[in-house]
């Protein structure tokens, strides 16, 4: 089994909103998936699709080479799911509620849980009515996390959290990542997604407008160069590929598509080149330029030509 | 700034959000008031007849116990008995929930904080509540009067009714405001205050059939009473009201003051750190879930069982004295004793409100879905039908030990009387058990409703039961034929102790139940969740 999750052509209305318009995704066993996209482009529909609680109208999804809908119950004893926006019983404290989740998939490692409790700092004996959401988010992950499934979907899990409990939750994703654990991750946290992720896939619309390890979609996008050169900067505006572009006397700075740096290089080599800065993009660049490219009409249809107004 | 700052914009809040559930509740009781009246003025034509209604009435410890005594002999006299209990007990409810709804359970979604950060007051939300709370009651009064007005009868006794009607609502909006101030669970509050009217109501029953008038001004809903529209129309009743009010919005005015947001007055505890071992499984959930609900459900019926027990002698000396019941009894089937015609028509009545129970546990699923933990056990390796399984089992069960719960009840107090207190427990465990078919019928209206319709879930099973009883009402004063009661599965399990036991409408019923659950839980099976 290589690919731990398959989906392609989903298709899921909501009366008439169409919030899945033919997704694909595919998450190979062993690694971290990052799953990204704006508010409402339908990651959480997706994973309720691939969690069984809800059914695609069209669209294949395979998830641990069952289906996700006629075969739940089986499926559902090799993950673990952590909902973005987590509610516990107001009665059942923290702990209770760990270990009840954790026992109904075949039990969980007491000397992990009491690891992870201590690491997220969290107290097993508040009632769940009692928790902030980061709290009860961490609740969620600590039962998670403790059990010893195969793959972890996580729905924006730590959206509540602070920036200690952030970097104990990258840590604690980086041990499942060494243990061999598959792990799809929603986020909108791109730090974390950078840090984490083997391969992205970016959502807009109920669509997939771009999927691969970071490496390649930054190939595929634009480096920021700077450079002071031994002469002043030749002509560039106009080339092919250089964006952005901004000189002063010999020094310059621009953004490059990957297949135009290596001709940009050459011209700049034949002056000279006293200094050099390339950096790649990051990944919230890369973003950005999506849902900027979403804004300004790219592929525009009727419907968001209002929002640009 | 003021500690009520904000206020109107709240009441503005409300109303918006209310403005269909408002007029539904508190227009449901003036619709009943008004219809109820029309009709009875339409049945009981002559002077003659009210009369012999009223002293077969008075005589009736039923009745007494359910109404209390008819006050006049007038057409006015006799629709403020008619109505008197069930208009209470409706407005009341309305009043109740409308002020836990915009204050506590405001509270725990945590929109009170998003609203508490703009300008609005401490005592904003309270004070709104109330506000709307006796506003809606005061409105309902006025249209109740002018609708009894409107059908020629005396204005004066029209105005008292109105007011006495809205007095047990304005009762238990106040109950209700010191009881959001307790908890930090709006269930919880809405129990509280629910608890404290039926206890209340009890208190007024019971005096009614001992015929102790001092027991009866113990109880708000003797007070309203004691208002006798149509009979004397007295006002001065209404000061024991305002009294009381006064003295429970002081009391939740000072709790609010003195709580933290989210709070409760009663403090949260820690609880254990790890599950206790049999805490492992969906159906362990649901017990631990349900327990709580089931618990008090099982004490209160136990109780008011063991009061109507206690009434029962009383209530079979005055049946023995009233011919016309004898001879309804002994048309029934039974040629036994009174007291056995007694607790067969305070079964039939007691299955019907524990119906209410048996339909709130089973739209626990609904709750559970659509707060999203129901989605943290199904994305365990549990199937959607054990998970709501687990829950419809503890229904089913808990349903029998609430019934059994009224039997248990009424036959040690009775048996104790009698001097036979295992032979009567076990005969009136069984005639409160073979109601169990019928409320479990409307147990799996809830559940198909819930499979089908979600959105309509909360909606549908308390419609149902709202029709078997409306039902009742059309054949008694509207004078449809009975035979249409036939529709309700009330009306078909044998009204034991009196009628003799038959097994067939029984297994009938169940079959009815399991295939309406059935066919709810195909719905689930299919549909999206959440």
């Amino acid at each position: 089994m290589s690919n731990m999750i398959s989906v392609s052509g989903l298709v899921k209305t909501f009366g008439r909103t169409r919030a899945l318009d033919g997704l694909d995704l595919t998450v190979r066993a062993g690694e971290v998936h990052g799953f990204l996209g704006p508010n409402g482009a339908g990651k959480s529909t997706t994973i309720r699709i691939l969690l069984g609680l809800l059914r695609q109208d069209a669209g294949t999804a395979r998830l641990l080479d069952g289906d996700p809908w006629q075969d739940a119950t089986a499926l559902h004893r090799r993950l673990a799911y952590v909902p973005g926006d987590v509610t516990l019983w107001p009665d059942l404290t923290g702990g209770e509620t760990i270990d009840l989740l954790g026992r109904m998939r075949g039990g969980l490692d007491p000397r992990r849980r009491a690891e992870l409790l201590e690491r997220f700092e969290l107290d097993p004996r508040k009632k769940g009515r009692a928790y902030s959401k980061g709290n009860r988010q961490k609740v969620a992950l600590v039962a998670a996390l403790s059990s010893d499934a195969d793959l972890l979907i996580l729905d924006e899990p730590t959206s509540g959290l602070d920036p200690l409990m952030e970097a104990v939750f990258q840590e604690s994703i980086q041990e499942e990542r060494n243990k061999g654990r598959t792990v799809l991750l929603s986020s909108h946290i791109l730090a974390e997604v950078e840090a984490l992720c083997d391969r992205v896939s970016i959502i807009r619309r109920g669509r997939t407008v771009e999927t691969g390890t970071l490496t390649e979609l930054r190939h595929l996008t634009r480096t920021s160069i700077t450079a002071e050169l031994a002469g002043p900067v030749p002509q560039l505006a106009g080339s092919v590929g250089v964006h952005d572009l901004w000189t002063q006397g010999s020094r310059l700075r621009c953004q490059v598509d990957g297949d135009a740096l290596d001709p940009l290089l050459g011209e700049l080599v034949k002056v000279g080149v006293r200094s050099l800065v390339s950096r790649p993009p990051t990944l919230e660049e890369m973003f950005l330029r999506h849902y900027e490219d979403d804004l300004s009409g790219a592929g525009a249809t009727g419907e968001h030509a209002a929002v640009r107004r | 700034m003021s500690t009520l700052t904000g206020t109107g914009g709240l009441i503005r809040l409300i109303l918006r959000r209310d403005r269909v559930r408002l007029p539904a509740w508190f227009g449901l009781v003036a619709m009943l008031v008004i219809g109820v009246a029309s009709s009875v003025a339409a049945a009981y034509p002559t002077e003659e007849a009210r009369q012999a209604f009223l002293h077969t009435t008075n005589g009736d410890p039923t009745q007494l116990m359910m109404i209390g005594p008819i006050y006049d002999s007038s057409a006015g006299g006799l629709a403020a008995w008619r109505v008197r209990g069930q208009a209470a007990l409706l407005i009341a409810l309305a009043s109740l929930l409308l002020v836990i709804r915009s204050t506590r359970a405001e509270e725990e979604a945590g929109r009170s904080e998003l609203l508490g950060s703009t300008v609005v007051g401490r005592h904003a939300a309270l004070t709104a509540a109330l506000t709307v709370a006796f506003a809606a009651n005061l409105v309902t009064a006025l249209v109740v009067a002018l609708g009894l007005m409107g059908q020629g009868l005396p204005p004066r006794g029209s105005l008292v009714m109105g007011l006495s009607v809205a007095a047990a609502g304005w009762v238990f909006a106040a109950v209700a405001g010191l009881a959001a101030q307790l908890t930090e669970s709006s269930r919880t509050a809405g129990g509280l205050a629910a608890m404290a009217m039926g206890i209340l109501y009890a208190v007024r029953a019971g005096a009614d059939v001992e015929k102790s008038s001092w027991v009866s001004w113990l109880s708000p809903f003797g007070w309203t009473q004691h208002m006798r529209p149509f009979a004397g129309d007295h006002y001065w009743p209404l000061l024991p009201v305002v009294g009381l009010i006064l003295l429970l919005v002081a009391g939740a005015y000072r709790m609010s003051a003195r709580r933290d947001l989210g709070a409760g007055i009663l403090p949260p505890r820690l609880g254990p750190a790890d599950a206790a071992p049999s805490l492992r499984t969906s159906i362990a959930l649901a017990w631990r879930l349900q327990r709580g609900t089931l618990l008090a459900w099982a004490i209160a019926f136990t109780a008011f069982g063991a009061g109507l027990g206690g009434a029962a002698r009383s209530a079979a000396d005055q049946l023995n004295a009233s011919e016309a019941l004898r001879e309804l009894i002994e048309r029934m089937g039974g040629g036994g004793r009174p007291a056995d015609g007694f607790f067969a028509f305070v079964i039939y009545l007691m299955s019907q409100v524990i119906t209410l129970y048996a339909i709130q546990a089973t739209l626990r699923l609904r709750a559970e879905e659509i707060s999203g933990r129901a989605d943290l056990i199904l994305t365990g390796p549990v199937g959607r039908l054990r998970w709501a399984g687990g829950h419809l089992a503890i229904v089913a069960a808990g349903s029998g030990i609430v019934l059994a719960g009224l039997g248990v009840g009424m036959g040690l107090v009775h048996g104790l009387s009698t001097g036979d207190p295992g032979g009567e427990i076990a005969r009136l465990v069984g005639a409160s058990l073979t109601r169990l078919p019928s409320v479990l019928v409307l147990a799996a209206v809830s559940t198909l409703a819930y499979g089908l319709l979600p959105r309509l879930a909360a909606i549908i099973p308390y419609a149902a039961l709202g029709l078997c009883l409306v039902l009742e009402f059309a054949v008694e004063l509207l004078g449809a034929d009975p035979s249409i009661l036939q529709v309700s599965p009330f009306a078909q399990t044998p009204g034991l102790p009196v009628a003799a036991f038959t097994v067939t409408p029984l297994v009938l019923l169940t079959v009815v139940a399991t295939g309406l659950t059935a066919v709810g839980l195909a719905g689930l099976r299919r549909r999206d969740l959440g």
